[in-house]
């Protein structure tokens, strides 16, 4: 049982203000299905609102696993989510694919099999795919063939999108196949979500059909708020973390009603608004708080958590995208928040990814990791004798010591330029980047996948009625 | 006794219980509907605009200002001719169906209502055939749909279809909005205009019943 005296005193206060709004205010379903478990459950409920008490809000999340493993298709990549584990996940829901100057173009499936090779190619991830980008050139039943694509190019641990009851129950008809069967899916998580709630206390059809699949498969499911101070919740942060803390707890115990013991991450994506015009501002520093506060409040519940990325309202490449990343980067992952999406890539507040910025990102990544890394101190990192030898007014780039941890102490560059730079200085920084990407893609080999598997996989998506071309193009 | 003048900073300021004394006040002593709209109440909103465009205003003040102009708005329309009430362009606006996002819309619907427009709100979720039956009813010259979801963004290209269908795609201006939107995305559903954001959307909507107007 979550034990609550022991909260922090502002976490405890945080804590009270969601129990009272869910008490007081209510949170609505909507979905007449989730509306009748509850009321089985001796939850009050009002037409689609249901006002829960903390009795009830809290025994209901207690059940929820405090840790959980998810499985790749190739076992070097599983995962823990939970504890102190932090994992790296994708961007997730841009519609758009922008250029350094802010040049956007609808996204497309060629755009999201690029991002699939990317994070397949980077060290940084044991996580792929998801909804990196929207394709806009697939049709309607985008959810399955972006499971296609993910199972073609990466073996690493599985990101699905939302939808249908309909399109994701064909997502676990598609894990089934790869994985033995639906039934084997219920002993090993296979793949994560994200559903959204709607801020101020609404949880919408699609979102919860998606999270009841999820739930019923145990396949885990980021339950998330992405409150905005000013607009969707109230300006002071520690009300929109309250707000958030609220819908999400909800969530997470409706989860619970749906499957006992079923994995759910705590998520919190909130920031603030932008005040002159409304728009939602995520490369604040009120984003950096309300990161590391779900941190906070998801490990006192003893639950796992989701939240905040590498991330910035920049409409181009430019310094705000660096300074508003870096801040957000270090935030969350310092907070050892689990599961960390929106990770690299991102621009323009979430409308946007971008193949310069992802590298960019991979680089802020390695640098928060090399300082979250910290300083070991032991006899060899001491160097006493090292000193000795080298004496006073001596030098040691040329010493033995330095050689054998050159490559292993400092945090090594990819893009950024340090000392003598020839040529246009401008150009320099945006040729390594571009010089790194294509590095990464070059060196891309397609994981295997056995004949079978994918054969089961095309005659299934045939099945669903998609196209034989678009298939095609991506098993080839 | 105020002024005219002394109700536009009413509404400049945002002091939507001035708003309110001021305007009864100026309907007392015999001032006409439509100069305490267009010189009082509107003429605040005037000063606001400008503001609000260079970022010298945030959007909760220019909603207060909003909400002093409506509280002024509500005692004095009641009293407009039906000559003169008909002269404000109407415009129906929702969320598409699927979709419950509504800042904004909400935002939009402000700047057209302090703007003089007669806005019918359809809110969230708004079916094709709703936005048909809408339309039939109140005969508006601007219909607006806003979404922020890649997924419900066809839902836009459906109510349109639907209008066509309905016979009533040429009565009327569409208009659309929203994140994941764009220009070429506009085009190719058959909008009539794109709007980057709210103040874009009420530029193109004045701007059009001014050129009408010449």
């Amino acid at each position: 049982m979550i034990e609550l005296e022991k909260m922090d005193e502002d976490l405890r206060g945080i804590h009270e203000a969601s129990m009272t709004f869910l008490e007081q205010t209510g949170m609505m379903f909507h979905h007449p299905k989730v509306i009748e478990i509850m009321k089985q459950e001796g939850i009050r409920v009002e037409g689609k609102t249901a006002f829960f008490t903390r009795e009830q809000v809290m025994a209901w999340v207690s059940k929820a696993p405090s840790q959980f493993k998810v499985y790749a298709r190739n076992p070097k990549y599983d995962i823990e989510v939970g504890g102190d584990h932090v994992e790296l996940c994708p961007g997730s829901g841009s519609p758009f694919v922008c250029e350094i100057d802010g040049n956007k173009h609808a996204a497309l499936m060629s755009d999201y099999v690029t991002f699939l090779k990317l994070y397949h190619q980077s060290n940084y991830y044991n996580t792929n795919g998801g909804i990196m980008v929207q394709p806009t050139d697939i049709g309607k039943s985008t959810i399955p063939m972006m499971l296609y694509a993910t199972l073609n190019y990466s073996d690493k641990v599985i990101i699905t999108g939302t939808g249908s009851t309909e399109e994701v129950e064909k997502l676990m008809d598609m894990l089934g196949l790869v994985f033995g069967s639906k039934e084997a899916l219920l002993e090993k998580p296979r793949c994560i979500t994200i559903v959204n709630t709607n801020t101020p206390l609404q949880f919408d059809t699609t979102m919860l059909e998606t999270m009841m699949v999820f739930n019923r498969y145990k396949q885990p499911v980021v339950i998330a708020a992405a409150s905005m101070a000013g607009t969707t919740a109230p300006v002071t942060l520690a009300a929109a973390i309250a707000l958030t803390n609220a819908e999400v707890l909800a969530g997470i115990a409706v989860a619970q009603m749906i499957n006992e013991g079923t994995p759910v991450i705590y998520g919190c994506q909130s920031t603030t608004s932008d005040m002159k015009t409304g728009s939602i501002a995520i490369g604040a520093p009120e984003g950096a708080l309300c990161y590391q506060y779900a941190a906070r409040m998801a490990k006192s519940y003893g639950l796992p958590c989701r939240g905040g990325g590498s991330v910035t309202d920049a409409k181009t490449l430019s310094v705000q995208a660096g300074y508003e990343s870096m801040l957000t980067l270090l935030a969350s992952y310092s907070a050892k928040t689990n599961l960390i999406f929106q990770s690299a890539g991102i621009m323009e507040s979430y409308n946007s990814m971008c193949y310069e910025k992802f590298i960019v990102d991979l680089e802020i990544i390695g640098m928060v990791k090399r300082y979250l890394g910290g300083v070991k101190v032991n006899a060899d990192t001491l160097a006493v004798e090292v000193v000795q030898e080298v004496g006073i007014a001596g030098q040691f780039l040329t010493s033995e010591h330095t050689m054998q941890h050159c490559r292993k102490e400092p945090f090594l560059p990819d893009i950024s330029l340090r000392g003598a730079v020839t040529g246009d200085l401008t150009e320099s920084l945006l040729d390594n980047i571009r010089k790194q990407k294509e590095k990464m893609l070059a060196s891309y080999c397609k994981p295997e996948i056995s004949t079978d598997i994918q054969d089961r996989l095309v005659n299934y998506l045939l099945g669903c009625g998609l196209d034989r071309i678009l298939i095609e193009g991506l098993k080839n | 006794m105020s002024s005219l003048a002394e109700l536009a900073q009413a509404v400049f300021q945002g002091d939507f219980r001035g708003s309110s004394v001021i305007t009864q006040q100026l309907i007392d002593s015999g001032v006409t509907p439509m100069e305490i709209i267009n010189q009082g109440l509107l003429a605040g909103m005037d000063i606001v605009a400008p503001k609000f465009k260079a970022g010298e205003m945030f959007v909760p003040e220019v909603m207060m200002s909003a909400r002093a102009l409506s509280e002024g708005m509500k005692l004095v329309k009641p009293l407009i001719s039906d000559e003169d009430a008909s002269k404000a362009a109407t415009i129906v606006i929702g969320t598409v169906q699927g979709d419950l996002h509504d800042i904004g819309k909400n935002l939009v619907v402000m700047l057209l209502e302090s703007g003089g427009f007669n806005v019918i709100d359809l809110g969230v979720d708004v079916a094709p055939d709703k936005f048909v039956a809408a339309i039939k009813e109140h005969s508006p010259k601007f219909v607006g749909l806003s979404a922020l979801l890649t997924t419900t963004m066809m839902a836009m290209k459906e109510t349109i279809d639907a209008i066509k269908e309905a016979g009533l795609r040429d009565q009327v201006t569409i208009m659309v909005g929203g994140a994941p939107l764009s220009q070429e995305f506009a085009d190719q559903i058959g909008a009539d205009v794109y709007c980057l954001d709210a103040v874009a959307a009420k530029e193109a909507a004045a701007g059009i019943v001014a050129n009408a107007a010449r």
